[in-house]
This record gives C-alpha cells, sequence and structure tokens, in this order.
C-alpha cells in the first residue's frame, strides 16, 4: 500500500497529501548515511545533548534552512522566514555530508515492495492492493484499524511503523474519521509545549525540567527510561531494572536481547536462576508483587511462569478472583471489584472531549475487599514510607499539595477507612474546578461537581469540536515524539540504533523482517506438511478467561458453552479436518513444531471462516485454577503452545511465528 | 383525551449486529433468564455461509416476534398465555402447566420451560427478588415491566452497534420509518404469524439463510 501511496497517481494527481508531508512531518529533513552506513538526519546540537535545530531545503528561497529542534510545523524557519520544505532535492551537500530528503529516502527504501511482491505472500491478488490503496489515499477521512493482540511477528514493530507512516502521509490524524487523541491528552500535549515555547523551542531526552510523569505520550517513555528504571544513580539502592541489567548481562555475553526494555518481563525468570548481574554481582529477584495480572495464564510460556513464582521467596497477589497465578501467592489481598469500586477522579483519555470520569460502586461491599491506593496507604503507613509525599512529586498534573494530601488522607482514613473521598475531593478542587473555570467559565464548589460526577460519571471541560479546532495534534501543537513533529523517520529508533548498532527491528526509516516459521529457514522454503498448520489467534467478544474480571462470571461462562465450539475450541478448516478424519468436537493435541515440548491438547471446531493451512485459537482460555467455580477447566489454554522469544525492540512475543502439528489425541 | 396504545415494534439490522452477546448477558441479568441451563430468552445466532475463501459469518439475534396472529396463543390450554393491549404476548406463571403446547406451536423457538431446577436456582440467586417462583414456560417479553417505566427493553439499551432498536409505528422515528417504509421486512412472513420483529437485511446478511437456518432442528418442530 505504502508503495502504491508514493508512487501512483490519481486524475494527475499524486496519492499523498504533499502539504502534511511538507509542513507537519519530518520528510523533508535532511538526512545522510553515516560512516556505517546508518541514516541519520542533519542536525544542531546543544551542549546539553538537545537538537537546536533540523534542516530543510527551501524552494522558496533556494536555500539549506533551519527548523525548530521541537514544534509542530516546518512553515517557519528559526529566524521567523516562512518557508516550502522541499520533498526532493537534487544531489545536495551540506556540511560536507551528501543528504537527500527523509521522503527520498522512504522512496529508496519501499522501492521493491510492490504489489505484486505483496501479493505472493499475501494471496491478496496485485491489482486488488492497488486498488485499495489508492481508494484509502483518496476516499478521506480514512484510518487503518490495526486491531490489538498484535505483536504476533517480529516484523509487527516495523508494520505498526508502516501503519503510522501511511497514515500520516494520507494527512489521517486527528481529524473526524481518522486517528483522533483524546481530548485530556491533548491537554496534556498542550501545557508540555507552553513549557517548551519557553526554553527555544528544544527538548533534551531525558527531558529536563519538567514533572516526569506529566510529559506526553513517547516523551515519557523516554524519559522515565531513560532517567529511572534504566538508571543505576536514580535509586538509593544503586541498581538499574532488573530488565536493563538482563540487558546488559546478556550483551556481555555477545547474545542479542530486547534494547528498550521498559516494562516487561525480561529478565525476571532468569533472575531466579542467578542468570542476571550487575557488577559483577548476581541481580537476584527475591520477592514479587502482582497486581491484577494474571502471568501463568495471560502471558506466554506458562512453565516458565509457574517456575519464575515457585523459584520466589515470596509472592503477594492482589486480586478479585483465585486465578492460575494466584494459586502461586504466599498472601493474596483482595482486590475491590469493579462492581463495588467507588474510584478516584481519571481524565478520559479514550474520549475525543477534554472530560473527567469516576467509577461508581453498584452495590456497597460487605467483605475485606480494597482499593489498590487504600492499600498502598496502609502498607506506606505500617512501613513508614511518605508514599503519598512521592505521589505528590509525581503526579504533579492534579496540583497536589504535599501537607493537605496527607492531612485529608488521614482524616478520610480515620473517619471512613478509604482515602478515596480525599483523593477526589483533592483532584476537584485543584484539577477539575480550576480547568472548568479557565476553560469553560463555569465556576462550581467541590461538593456540586462532587454530585455531579457521582451521578452522571462524567464532567466535560471541552467537546471534541473545540479541541480540534483549537488544540489538535499536529496541525495546532506537535506531536509528542523528539521534534513535535509526525515521524516517518523515527528519533526514537535512531537513538537505539545509535547505542545498540544498526538492526532491521529498529531501522530508523522502514524495513521488513520476513516470517521466521522454521527458524532461519526463508519463508518461501517452507512447507508444510499434511498435519502442518499455521497459527494464529484473537480474542472473543465474551471476554477472556484470564482476565481477573470476567474469568468466572457465570453468565460470560454460560453462553461460552453455548457457544462451545467457536469460544473454547481450536478452529480448523471443515474440509481440511475432513481429510484428516477430525469432527467435530474431537479431542486434539496440537504441537509446537520448532519446541515440541510446548503442547496443548482441545476441542476441534469445524469452520469455513479459516484457511485449510491455518488453525485459529481464541485467546486466554484455559484456566485451570479448581477454585474458579464455574470457569476454570474451560477453554483451550493457548499461551502453552507459545514460546518466550521477545523480539529485540520492547520485547513482544511474535506469538504466531512457528508452525504446529495436528493429531487427534 | 383518548388514550393512544403504542404499536411498538422491534427491528434488528443485521449488518451492524457483531456478536458480541451483550443483550443475551442483559437479557439474563434483567429477567433473571434461566443461563445456568443455557436457556434464553434471546440468543445471537451464528450462521456461516459460503467456502472458504469467500466464507462469512452472519449474526442473527433472535427474539420472540410478538406475532399479531399468535400461535402460542391459540394452542394454550389454560388461557395462561394472554396478550396486553399493546400486542405483548405475556405468560401468567401460576395458570402455567407447562404442557409445551406453547413451545411446539411456535415457529420461531421462542419459548422454552422454566424448569423447577431452575426456580429453585433462581431463588437461591435472587432471593426475595426472585422473581420466577414457579415453573412455567418462559419467553421474551420486550421487558414489557420496563417498556411500562417508559425504558427500551435491556437488550436494546446494551446494543453497542444499536442493531437492536425499538420503536412505536404511531410516532414517527428512524425505527417506524423502517419498518413502515418496508426497509425492514419479517421474517417467514408466508408463516402468516404477523410478527412484530423486523430485520434491515442486505446482500450479505440475506434474510432466506436465515430462514432457512430456521428450518433446521431446534426451530423445525414436528407434531
Amino acid at each position: 500500500m505504502l508503495h502504491v501511496i508514493l508512487r501512483d497517481q490519481k486524475d494527475g494527481k499524486v496519492l499523498y497529501d504533499e502539504e502534511t508531508l511538507r509542513f507537519f512531518t519530518n520528510a523533508p529533513f535532511l538526512a545522510y548515511k553515516d560512516e556505517k552506513g546508518n541514516l541519520q538526519l542533519l542536525s544542531d546540537v546543544d551542549k546539553d545533548g538537545a537538537v537546536e535545530a533540523w534542516y530543510v531545503y527551501d524552494e522558496l528561497s533556494n536555500s539549506v534552512q533551519k527548523v525548530f529542534g521541537f514544534y509542530n510545523t516546518n512553515k517557519i524557519s528559526k529566524d521567523n522566514k516562512g518557508l516550502k520544505p522541499a520533498l526532493f532535492t537534487k544531489n545536495l551537500n551540506v556540511n560536507g555530508k551528501s543528504v537527500k530528503t527523509v521522503f527520498e529516502y522512504l522512496m529508496d527504501y519501499t522501492q521493491n515492495f510492490t504489489p505484486e511482491w505483496a501479493s505472493k505472500i499475501t494471496d491478496v491478488p496485485a491489482s486488488t492492493i492497488r486498488r485499495i490503496a489508492i481508494e484509502f489515499a483518496t476516499m478521506k477521512p480514512a484510518i487503518i484499524e490495526p486491531g490489538i493482540y498484535d505483536s504476533r511477528y517480529e516484523n509487527t514493530i516495523q508494520l505498526r511503523k508502516t501503519l503510522a507512516i501511511i497514515q500520516a502521509i494520507t494527512s489521517g490524524y486527528d481529524k473526524p474519521g481518522t486517528w483522533v487523541t483524546g481530548g485530556a491528552y491533548k491537554m496534556l500535549i498542550n501545557d508540555f509545549f507552553e513549557f517548551t515555547k519557553k526554553n527555544g523551542n528544544k527538548i533534551t531526552i531525558p527531558v529536563k525540567g519538567y514533572p516526569d510523569v506529566d510529559i506526553p505520550g513517547m516523551l515519557r517513555v523516554l524519559d522515565v527510561g531513560f532517567k529511572y528504571f534504566f538508571n543505576p544513580k536514580a535509586w538509593t539502592h544503586g541498581y538499574p531494572s532488573i530488565q536493563w541489567a538482563y540487558l546488559q548481562t546478556e550483551l556481555s555475553k555477545g547474545k542479542e536481547a530486547t534494547v528498550f526494555p521498559f516494562i516487561t518481563d525480561n529478565g525476571f525468570y532468569e533472575s531466579t536462576k542467578k542468570e542476571v548481574f550487575w557488577k559483577g554481582q548476581p541481580y537476584q529477584l527475591k520477592a514479587a508483587f502482582v497486581y491484577a495480572l494474571n502471568l501463568v495464564r495471560g502471558d506466554v510460556e506458562t512453565q516458565r511462569w509457574k517456575e519464575f513464582l515457585t523459584n520466589l521467596d515470596l509472592v503477594v497477589g492482589f486480586d478479585t478472583m483465585p486465578s492460575d497465578t494466584m494459586l502461586y501467592a504466599d498472601v493474596i489481598f483482595p482486590d475491590i471489584p469493579y462492581i463495588l469500586k467507588k474510584d478516584i477522579i481519571f481524565d478520559i483519555n479514550t474520549s475525543h472531549d477534554y472530560s473527567f470520569g469516576t467509577r461508581e460502586a453498584a452495590m456497597p461491599k460487605d467483605g475485606d475487599e480494597m482499593h489498590a491506593l487504600d492499600f498502598m496507604y496502609m502498607l506506606s503507613k505500617a512501613m513508614n514510607v511518605p508514599w503519598l509525599d512521592t505521589m505528590a512529586e509525581l503526579y504533579q498534573y492534579w496540583k497536589w499539595d504535599k501537607k493537605e494530601l496527607n492531612q485529608k488522607c488521614e482524616e478520610s482514613w480515620n473517619k471512613y477507612g478509604t482515602i478515596i473521598p480525599a483523593i477526589r475531593e483533592l483532584q476537584l478542587k485543584n484539577k477539575v474546578a480550576p480547568e472548568l473555570k479557565e476553560y469553560k467559565g463555569v465556576s462550581k464548589t467541590v461538593q456540586e461537581l462532587e454530585e455531579e460526577i457521582s451521578k452522571k460519571g462524567v464532567i466535560t471541560v471541552m467537546d471534541r469540536e473545540e479541541l480540534m479546532a483549537k488544540y489538535s495534534v499536529p496541525w495546532h501543537q506537535p506531536v509528542p515524539t523528539p521534534s513535535g513533529r509526525m515521524e516517518i523517520y523515527s528519533n526514537v529508533f535512531a537513538t537505539l540504533q545509535n547505542m545498540f548498532g544498526y538492526k532491521p527491528n529498529y531501522d530508523p526509516l522502514i524495513a521488513y523482517i520476513p516470517p521466521k516459521w522454521k527458524g532461519d529457514m526463508a519463508p518461501e522454503d517452507v512447507k508444510l506438511e499434511e498435519n502442518e498448520f499455521f497459527i494464529t489467534h484473537g480474542k472473543v467478544p465474551i471476554q477472556s478467561h484470564t482476565c481477573a474480571a470476567t474469568v468466572d462470571n457465570p453468565i460470560l461462562v454460560s453462553i461460552g458453552k453455548w457457544r462451545e465450539g467457536v469460544y473454547y475450541g481450536i478452529w480448523i478448516n471443515d474440509k481440511k479436518a475432513k481429510s484428516l478424519g477430525i469432527k467435530e468436537g474431537d479431542d486434539i493435541l496440537v504441537t509446537n513444531v520448532m519446541y515440541p515440548n510446548l503442547k496443548v491438547k482441545g476441542k476441534a471446531h469445524l469452520t469455513k471462516l479459516i484457511r485449510p493451512d491455518t488453525i485459529f485459537i481464541p485467546g486466554a482460555f484455559g484456566a485451570s485454577s479448581k477454585k474458579l467455580t464455574y470457569g476454570g477447566g474451560l477453554g483451550t489454554p493457548l499461551n502453552d503452545l507459545i514460546p518466550y522469544r521477545p523480539e529485540p525492540v520492547i520485547g513482544g512475543y511474535r506469538a504466531n511465528e512457528f508452525t504446529v502439528k495436528v493429531v487427534k489425541a | 383525551m383518548e388514550k393512544v396504545i403504542p404499536k411498538w415494534v422491534f427491528v434488528v439490522d443485521l449488518s451492524s449486529c457483531v456478536g458480541c452477546n451483550a443483550c443475551m448477558a442483559a437479557c439474563a441479568q434483567e429477567n433473571q433468564t434461566p443461563y445456568w441451563s443455557e436457556k434464553w430468552r434471546t440468543k445471537v445466532e451464528q450462521i456461516e455461509i459460503g467456502e472458504f475463501p469467500e466464507a462469512k459469518r452472519v449474526f442473527f439475534p433472535h427474539l420472540c416476534m410478538q406475532c399479531q396472529n399468535t400461535p402460542c396463543y391459540y394452542a394454550c390450554p389454560t388461557g395462561a398465555t394472554y396478550k396486553t393491549e399493546e400486542g405483548i404476548v405475556l405468560v401468567n406463571h401460576e395458570r402455567c402447566i407447562g404442557c409445551e403446547a406453547c413451545v411446539i406451536a411456535c415457529p420461531y423457538g421462542a419459548r422454552y420451560p422454566y424448569e423447577s431446577d431452575d426456580v429453585d436456582e433462581c431463588e437461591k440467586l435472587y432471593g426475595e427478588e426472585a422473581r420466577h417462583t414457579t415453573p412455567h414456560i418462559d419467553k421474551c417479553t420486550w421487558c414489557y415491566h420496563r417498556l411500562k417505566e417508559g425504558l427500551e427493553p435491556a437488550c436494546v439499551e446494551t446494543c453497542p452497534t444499536n442493531c437492536r432498536m425499538f420503536g412505536d409505528l404511531n410516532v414517527d422515528s428512524y425505527v417506524s420509518r423502517l419498518v413502515l417504509e418496508g426497509k425492514a421486512i419479517p421474517l417467514s412472513p408466508q408463516l402468516g404469524t404477523e410478527p412484530k420483529v423486523f430485520y434491515v437485511t442486505s446482500k450479505e446478511t440475506p434474510i432466506g439463510v436465515v430462514s432457512h437456518h430456521l428450518d433446521e432442528p431446534p426451530y423445525k418442530q414436528t407434531i
């Protein structure tokens, strides 16, 4: 699709949106190949490492001009001249480097990925691919919805990047009918943009001088990652996160590992086997606090997680259900189910409006269940840790005053046995009320706001139309990328490339990584045996049974049983199944061909809706905990089949990148 | 002022049902139906049509048609099955003897027995608020108790894609226009039951497929 949109025309016009590309992306930025052959952007960097300027070729003045380091648009130069940045240049040499635009490099990189090439690996005719690409580019607005559960192949990261590029070059961002950012998110970006304007329209990575948790988007991930998680000096104990220590351990052995292991599980299991080191000393996890997470059934390679939890000295669980993971807990604290939960106020980032919401209890609780924040408060009091102070420092978005926060929470705890009323009161007073006053001109007391939000569940500060008109991204304010533009060339990936050496997985521009169904065998050489299949998985509408909130819901279980084959079975093409002598409901054994120790038994569901060479397993069933009176033992435990093979960028599991063999059990 | 009796109709847009089954869950909770026995007042059938690679799946929400020419009403020997002035077909639990004549008579498979085990379970779950306190034949009532309060049926309120719609033919609305303009059509009109549930169909969701499906067990009744 990208190849077609970059090259084809309709009615004499190019398919990509020139204006968007020139002014709101880094497609016109000048780039060059360094001595290692890696693609880099031409830039001026100050002594703190902040990019002060990028370079473009201006068609108005026919000269090379500089644009701001962090800004949403390339319409003006750093010295305030109007610009028309070129997408195509002619043999430019700048600062001793032979340069082209990012856009020209994108054309080069996508040259061979034609619809004809794609049709060979997708079974979709080239003419159909071409038609869909042209329709997508010309029938606006258009959106590609990639769905969830997409960490299926090593190529997934680059595929997602390609989808984002297609959306960008057709101007498909923050307009009705395209990818739209949340209303509260736009306001978060706005606050940050105001900060960067005061600092010369440039930022460092990590960001300096701005509350970390309030930094929007990917910038926050980079900031918190490099400033805290990966930084041993940020911690009194002098150790970085386990994931970073594991990465360094593997690199020291010349092995591949996930290079940006931010909130991944890399190294957890290995540390309990004493295979992770930091400064020559073993870095061994001894305890885990598992909050509302079902590692054993919701993650991959079940046995690995069971061993991990068994190897720990202490497992503390916090959940609503006796899930497969909670069976390994030494202590379980009772989390509060949604139906009983009166929650704090939160900004609703999934809404196009700028609004605040909450949850109200549908009925009173009558047991020991507690909100996680109450649990943390109780624990912090028992351990004499100033947790509320830390929360106030981290979450300045809510404009906490430490003294007031501590005092109010103590009063609330003593009176009600929960800090939630105090948190809500301060959120409404310090954030919601002032925002309503500033943006809507409405003054309301905390009590009035509490009544309103309790009844309606939502308070809207600004509606979508007004937000789109003033705060849309990138049309009015920057994207939270290192440059503020929609980045065709990813500066985040460039950072990884420069730190760890080139890999196609984090090629800053674009790359294709063929599927490795059978290790290093080229995909076109893969020939399936008679009872061998590719595998795919997905969600089904009755939720999954690994999620604690729904695992034991008797109504959902009944619906699942009524649709048994569809939800709990293993989908196999009806004609293919018959050729193998498999009937509806037969017990079948599915074995991972590359990792034969990984296998799962399930019931065959014959269907026309799957390719003859592929099976489908509905994700996240197969809970084995007998204490789950309704949901235990139902469905096929997909994760028993999937090996733990995190890809090298952010640790995605490549969950479908293998073949399986099916026999009657 | 003369009282206007509503002419309620139910419209289902087959092209927008995504098979989420939220309607089934909502109905089970609202009406205390015996989900533990996998019996439902409303169901979403899944029908596969065609062959790979052109195979498709049609989701068919199925509920009581509230027929105007009501086979179950005529079949009932005790008068337990009765109709309200608005044309909603209800069952008097106390009068029902569970003979299942209505189950056989219904060509749409809309009825099922709420047995004594189910009653026990209902009373165990819902306590004093249990509404099924004696065995009887049960069916979808279009949430008549909600309609009387000016609310929509629970399944309509829950449906995330607005596939299920409810309206009054006396009131001009999108729903009433779909029916009056013939864009929504009834299922199996040749049966003469004059159903009040109408379906919006398309080339991708042909109602002929659905009708054919209803000829198969368990819908096909033998007398």
